[in-house]
């Protein structure tokens, strides 16, 4: 991750803490997301989508709270923010809730579709991007650590979709945010 | 009356029992051992209330008590060994008295299932009038006065009362023989996309996403496949053409898993579609009919998602 890029993540981080302090909690999920555009596996990012949405509910209000993740994921939906929709309602424990569980479905779906349209026919041969020697410190989930150390500069995208063994759309989820936070390229 | 006399019992393939007018077993055909008695254990001369455990002894014995007392024949319903009877107790007259009773036992398992089916059945016009009704009362809003008014909001609240005792009905049937069945919630997927891609034109969209190490839910895969291929082929019918379907499953719980989620996805067209908020009928009773529960979640720009949660099998 370049030093812009560092100040970057910083910034997000610190204005999200801001919205979510005046009880914009959509738009501070959004902010983080942005964060893990830049920097996948983000901790601070990561735990503070983990704790908002508990902090802000009274204790013993699930049902309650798990209307309103949704209602904030609909919102972030409708500012065209599906990423950071399906964030929040990952990050948080949906308490066995069916209708957060199906709001998440729905945001594969959809999310699916738009990887698919962005990678087109899964024939680009992704390879990693400049030396690679930052990764360590991107603190990338296991399941993207995975992938790239299938990542060879020869193997097309639709082989490593196949022999990874996982959900197609994790996979394409993680090669998606390995390729925006500029860990993955291909020839465009 | 010697066993001699009552021999050709032994070959018949349903439970029967004599007992004398002291409660006592006589005789017990071949089929009633099996059934009701421990290996080995011979019941004659023992009384009806050792041969018949739980709610059934009480039942046995206030039938007999009946038939003894009216000597009229008297009906009893039993559950024993995970099989529901239905019996008949009647007495035995010999001159002017009366020495026993003979008990015939019938499985009642074929009329359970065709009540479940008939409840099914069921389910399909009561959501179509219920349908119809809406239709209508939307498109006559404010031409009808207010008698006809009336009776329309109570049709439509009857249609749904008789919907709700429907579905009371079929989890009473079904409450008796639980589903103890696990089946491979992803072999069965894959056939039935496989053979709803057969049916539908080239040009419908179906997209399967799910992790190839899914655990096996509880249930019977007939009556999953069933529920899954009505829900896809109503959501093709109902979609706006060129949108795809999307099929999902995941196991829920994180590191405990909980259960299975399957679900379809599909962007409505409003034109075509039917109600919202509920997921069909039939998938709302198989769902409950495999202790499972669904639920419809919409949104203005992502589409619908029909979800159906199904038990994790026990190990």
């Amino acid at each position: 991750m370049t030093r812009a890029d560092e100040d970057k993540v910083a910034t997000l981080l610190q204005q999200g803490l801001e919205c979510y302090g005046t009880g914009d909690v959509a738009r501070a999920f959004m902010l983080w997301s942005e964060v893990l555009e830049l920097d996948p596996g983000n901790e601070e990012a990561l735990d503070y989508m983990r704790d908002a949405d508990r902090r802000s509910k009274p204790r013993g209000e699930s049902r309650d709270a798990s209307t309103s993740i949704v209602e904030h994921a609909r919102r972030l939906v409708h500012l065209e923010n599906e990423e950071a929709g399906f964030e929040l309602l990952t990050s948080v424990p949906s308490n066995g809730q069916l209708d957060v569980e199906a709001m998440i479905e729905l945001l594969r779906a959809r999310l699916f579709r738009g990887y698919l349209a962005e990678l087109e026919d899964l024939s680009q041969v992704p390879r990693v991007a400049g030396e690679g020697g930052d990764l360590r410190g991107r603190n990338l989930p296991p399941s993207a650590g995975f992938l790239l150390s299938m990542v060879d500069g020869m193997t097309p995208l639709s082989d490593l979709v196949s022999v990874s063994g996982m959900d197609r759309f994790e996979t394409l989820r993680s090669v998606h945010r390995m390729h925006e936070a500029g860990i993955l390229e291909w020839d465009e | 009356m010697g066993t001699e006399e009552i021999s050709l019992l032994g070959h018949l393939d349903a439970p029967i029992l004599v007992g004398d007018p002291e409660g006592c077993v006589v005789y017990a055909n071949p089929c009633f051992r099996e059934r009701f008695c421990p290996p080995d254990e011979d019941p004659v001369g023992e009384p009806l209330a050792m041969v018949f455990g739980g709610g059934a002894r009480e039942i046995v014995l206030t039938a007999t008590a009946q038939a003894l007392q009216r000597g009229q024949a008297a009906r009893l319903q039993i559950r024993e060994g995970g099989h529901a009877y239905i019996g008949l107790c009647s007495p035995i007259e010999a001159e002017d008295d009366r020495v026993g009773v003979v008990m015939v036992m019938l499985d009642e398992q074929s009329n359970e299932e065709h009540l479940t089916s008939l409840a099914d059945e069921l389910g399909e016009p009561i959501a179509d009038a219920l349908k119809a009704m809406s239709t209508l009362s939307e498109q006559l809003d404010g031409r009808l006065n207010d008698a006809q008014h009336q009776l329309m909001e109570a049709g439509l609240r009857e249609l749904e009362t008789a919907r709700k005792w429907l579905r009371e009905l079929s989890m009473a049937l079904r409450s008796g023989r639980a589903q103890q069945g696990r089946f491979d919630v992803a072999n069965a997927i894959l056939r039935v996309t496989e053979r709803v891609a057969q049916e539908v034109p080239a040009s419908v969209d179906l997209e399967v996403l799910m992790p190839p190490n899914l655990p096996r839910a509880s249930g019977a895969t007939v009556v999953f496949e069933r529920i899954l291929s009505q829900l896809v082929r109503q959501r093709i019918d109902e979609s706006k053409p060129h949108q795809p379907i999307t099929i999902l499953a995941r196991t829920i719980g994180g590191d405990r898993p909980t259960g299975v989620l399957v679900s379809v996805v599909d962007v409505p067209d409003t034109d075509r579609r039917g109600r919202t908020g509920r997921p069909p009928e039939a998938v709302q009773q198989g769902l409950a009919q495999m202790g499972g529960e669904s639920v419809c979640v919409e949104d203005g720009r992502l589409g619908r998602v029909t979800s159906m949660r199904l038990a994790m099998a026990s190990a």
